[in-house]
């Protein structure tokens, strides 16, 4: 059963401009968060929405909070849809990115305060405040104020004030961001533990895509309002299925060549500039779809470790590049290299700490073509 | 150098200023006889023979208790209504979503240039209209909402993270809840510098009073003084005595809600 399903969800801000010349005149044009959006969240299920800033994301998040109104479409919540429901009827709970703590109360006050609001009994609020108090390690800072907390300390208020109720979904927009690095991987996994416990289906919106692949079993990419893809991390990882999937996720995203595919006999090459890369046979079934490209550009996409130095004698199906610039991050070095032939883009490929080539240096890379994975120009992936 | 310069240079400056409350407040204590006498020289500032007679005096010849409380319960009941009509206006101003909003508050804002003398002679005819003359709510009810005041909420609620009542919203919280529970306790230097502008302003109200009231019964103190005044015998330690009892409540209020009021005065950007 899903938890929560998006059908068809259209939303636009009207945007004010200003006519050029004077302040009273306002035009108004419609600019759209999100375009026929359609998702579902099982039940019990972490699904993290990620993508670049203004896509949408939080949006989304609002719209299932009640904080905003779509302009077509219907969400349900277990199955019920909750379009007409003002946010205090929808059993969501939500962590803000500013945590939004009740800066007047004391954290018991806080993490009362939701179950007040729905006329729990006395006895029954001071249990669930103990309750979440002790799985959230919270119980020594009951009497302090938000002002008096560290950001992890109001973090965890934040969430346990979201978890006190024990709603049907838990939403949380970008709640790491406040938090320094270390930090930030610390509740990031006391989050996902948390969620595998309670198993409180989940929306997390975040633009960092770390975040995305560590939390979430399985996560939506959203750019310019569009959905572009819904997968568990490692599928989004190894097939992307568009251009921009293939760039966002990842870090560094996917190297994208220009190449076209051509029929040398036998076994289906990709002609790289002037190189000539051959398809291993055990790929080929994965490939078939590159036979309606024959002699058509197209493009090839690398992870950075899908790329070396080549380690042998033997120079076909390699590509003469030139060194750019080295950065050595202490457990491996990011390499970001030309081609020769064709020095107008940069790419980068990801090796041992060992591999320490010369910036300025010609070397030859060694693709791994098992790891390939091919884009139409249009920017969607080539499947058989 | 310069610092003890200045200092005394604010020194000067700040007398100035308080010259004419020093002396009020000294020659309240002096024997009527001194009050004038003295009063062209330094020795205004000085009172030779201190003494209480003058306030003693005022109260044996006027029923100040009576002025006192009529003062009170006026100021104090314009000042809360204004407190919670005003926040809620601005409130809906800075927060709510509805039809005619922009208007509304243009003409909320284009209020409060008009002052009280232009509409008073209308407003004098609608309360006569209502049977209202010579009674506590005419000096009360038209000065309970209050442009200036809704536009300093207002001001200061756009300040506030809309989080915060987003959040309200989510844990459960209705409109009114959030208001009460969440948006008031985080405006309260807000709420000190309105709650201490109406006072100031109310405490001293005199053109409206004369008009709508005619008896001792419902008079605030701003008339009784003015009608002390031409009460013969003409004594000035008396009028001075008056004086400090009128001006006293004020300065407590504004010791009490000053720190609030800086706050205040800082965070809704307004100046003095």
């Amino acid at each position: 059963m899903s938890g929560v399903e998006y059908k068809d969800i259209e939303k636009g801000y009207e945007e004010q401009k200003p006519k050029q010349g004077t302040l009273r005149d306002e035009r108004e044009s419609r600019v759209m968060a999100l375009r026929r959006f359609n998702l579902r969240i099982d039940r019990g299920e972490f699904m993290v929405l990620v993508g670049p800033s203004g896509c949408g994301k939080s949006t989304a998040l609002r719209l299932l909070a009640g904080l905003e109104t779509e302009d077509s479409g219907e969400i349900l919540i277990e199955g019920r849809s909750v379009i007409a429901h003002p946010p205090q009827q929808r059993d969501v709970a939500m962590v803000f990115q500013n945590y939004a703590l009740y800066p007047h109360m004391t954290v018991e006050q806080n993490l009362a305060f939701p179950l007040k609001m729905r006329r729990l009994r006395r006895r029954e609020i001071h249990r669930r405040v103990r309750k979440t108090a002790e799985m959230l390690d919270l119980a020594d800072l009951l009497k302090r104020r938000p002002g008096q907390l560290s950001g992890g300390q109001r973090q965890r208020v934040a969430m346990g004030r979201a978890l006190v109720r024990e709603p049907k979904v838990f939403l949380m927009d970008e709640p790491l961001s406040n938090l320094d690095a270390k930090l930030r991987i610390q509740i990031r996994g006391e989050i996902a533990e948390l969620q595998r416990r309670t198993g409180i289906t989940t929306l997390y919106v975040t633009h960092d895509q770390a975040e995305a692949m560590t939390l979430g079993d399985r996560v939506a990419v959203l750019n310019a309002g569009v959905l572009q893809q819904v997968d568990r991390p490692d599928g989004l990882y190894d097939r992307p299925e568009n251009l921009f999937v293939a760039g966002f996720l990842g870090s560094p995203g996917m190297n994208i060549f220009p190449v076209t595919p051509v029929n040398t006999g036998q076994a289906l090459d990709i002609q790289l500039g002037e190189s000539i890369l051959t398809l291993p046979d055990d790929s080929l079934a994965k490939h078939t779809g590159l036979t309606s490209f024959l002699n058509q550009p197209i493009f090839l996409g690398l992870r950075p470790d899908a790329l070396a130095p080549n380690p042998k004698d033997d120079y076909a199906g390699t590509l003469p590049v030139r060194v750019v610039s080295l950065e050595a991050l202490g457990h491996e070095n990011l390499i970001y290299f030309e081609l020769l032939k064709d020095p107008a883009t940069r790419f980068v490929m990801r090796t041992t700490s060992k591999i320490r080539p010369q910036p300025g240096s010609d070397i030859w890379i060694l693709p791994d073509l098992h790891q390939a994975r091919f884009f139409s120009v249009d920017g969607q992936a080539i499947t058989p | 150098m310069k610092r003890v310069l200045g200092g005394i240079s604010l020194l000067l400056v700040s007398l100035i200023y308080l010259a004419p409350v020093l002396f009020m407040f000294i020659g309240s204590l002096k024997p009527d006889a001194d009050v004038l006498v003295q009063a062209g020289s330094w020795r205004a500032l000085w009172p030779d023979t201190a003494s209480l007679e003058n306030y003693r005096n005022v109260i044996a010849r006027v029923p100040f208790g009576r002025y006192l409380f009529n003062s009170l319960f006026i100021t104090v009941a314009i000042v809360a209504g204004g407190l919670l009509v005003n926040s809620l206006a601005g409130y809906a101003f800075s927060r709510l979503q509805f039809r005619g909003r922009n208007l509304l508050f243009a003409v909320v804002l284009a209020l409060m240039i008009i002052p009280l003398e232009a509409i008073a002679v209308p407003l004098f005819y609608q309360v006569t209209l209502f049977g209202w003359r010579d009674t506590y709510i005419v000096q009360i009810i038209p000065f309970i909402a209050n442009a200036f005041s809704i536009y300093l909420f207002y001001t200061y609620f756009l300040g506030l993270p809309k989080e915060l009542e987003e959040s309200a919203r989510i844990d459960g919280a209705g409109v009114l809840h959030t208001f009460f529970l969440i948006i008031a306790p985080n405006a309260l230097p807000a709420f000190a510098s309105v709650a201490i502008l109406t006072f100031l302003t109310q405490w001293g109200a005199f053109l409206w009073p004369l008009m709508v009231t005619s008896g001792d019964a419902v008079r605030p103190l701003p008339l009784a003084i003015a009608t002390f005044h031409s009460l013969p015998p003409l004594q000035w330690g008396d009028i001075f005595a008056f004086g400090v009892m009128m001006v006293a409540p004020v300065i407590l209020v504004f010791i009490v809600f000053q720190r609030w009021f800086v706050r205040g005065v800082v965070a809704t950007g307004i100046k003095g």
